[in-house]
């Protein structure tokens, strides 16, 4: 965890280990006053310290000693006072918001910057050892931004081709490992392969997905993943006229050798 | 303090300062990504850094 203020850092000076707690919990829900009373199950969520009222005005004490006096406002109904403060679970959710937008209206370069972001953040994950009910929420929130940023990197690297079609394949792949029926995943990791001219590749994908349903849910897979895979298979051959009547002629000829009447079936 | 700065495609850029690593990042864009020039701001950039 990172906490910087005018390029230095404070976040060694939070108090213990409910101050990066208390910090994340008003960071989350900073568009809202928090009561006392939601904090203290928060920080304590298994089990109140002797006075727990005590405890939490020491822990917002030392928090305003070090964000600020006036970072946290309040007294019964408190609020982090910072509107100019730069939040990475805010910048994920502004950034994948913004990067689908750009997808649904086909700006591919412009999904780009901010799907990155999104990723980029949402990677880093957040207070890891700590199992509190409302941060394994924000983890959740935090997962679901990841494997849509990873898909808008996915589409959009696709669409743009070239020298990034290698960045459509990697986020693919993430979304299949991470998201394993999430099928949108499958076409877009058959796509970005059958892109590079890696079509056997991108069959496989599809057969490998084709297994999984059938095995984990008795199901096949979608419409569009199934008329993907037609297209890869390339077109049917459907023999022309001249094709077909030389095919009838080969057919007489080997029967006529064979001794046969040609035509006449075969007794079984 | 350093940043670094780890591109999708596994190029990571390091730096001292918030302006060498924009310096850096968007060099690394137009050689290796040059469809995505100028798509990255320098909010963009930052948003992506880390300090070490």
């Amino acid at each position: 965890m990172v906490v910087q203020i005018d390029g230095r850092r404070v976040e060694a000076g939070l108090p213990g280990r409910q101050g990066p707690l208390l910090l994340v919990y008003l960071a989350a829900n900073r568009d809202r006053p928090v009561s006392r009373d939601e904090l203290i199950e928060a920080l304590w969520p298994d089990e109140l310290p002797p006075r727990p009222e005590s405890a939490l005005s020491v822990l917002l004490s030392k928090l305003r000693n070090s964000l600020g006096p006036a970072s946290v406002e309040g007294r019964s109904q408190l609020r982090l006072a910072m509107p100019q403060a730069w939040i990475d679970l805010e910048a994920a959710a502004l950034g994948v918001h913004r990067a689908e937008s750009a997808v649904a209206l086909g700006d591919w370069t412009g999904a780009s910057g901010p799907a990155r972001v999104a990723l980029h953040t949402a990677n880093r994950g957040i207070l890891p050892g700590v199992d509190a009910p409302w941060i394994v929420e924000l983890r959740s929130r935090l997962e679901d931004i990841r494997l849509r940023a990873l898909a808008c990197v996915g589409t959009s690297s696709l669409r743009i081709g070239g020298a990034e079609l290698p960045a459509a394949e990697r986020s693919a792949r993430s979304l299949v490992k991470l998201s394993p029926f999430r099928e949108a995943g499958y076409g877009l990791l058959m796509e970005a392969l059958a892109a590079q001219g890696n079509t056997a590749e991108a069959l496989q994908v599809y057969d490998a997905l084709r297994c999984l349903l059938r095995d984990e849910l008795g199901t096949a897979p979608s419409v569009e993943l199934q008329a993907l895979h037609q297209r890869l298979l390339g077109p049917k051959l459907v023999p022309t006229r001249g094709q077909a009547a030389r095919e009838r002629h080969l057919t007489k000829v080997e029967e006529r050798s064979r001794g046969e009447t040609p035509g006449a079936k075969t007794p079984p | 303090m350093a940043m670094i700065m780890s591109c999708e495609c596994g190029e990571v850029a390091r730096a001292e300062t918030e302006d060498e690593l924009i310096a850096t990042v968007e060099r690394h864009v137009a050689e290796q990504h040059p469809d995505l020039v100028g798509k990255f701001s320098r909010d963009d950039i930052l948003a992506m850094a880390e300090m070490v």
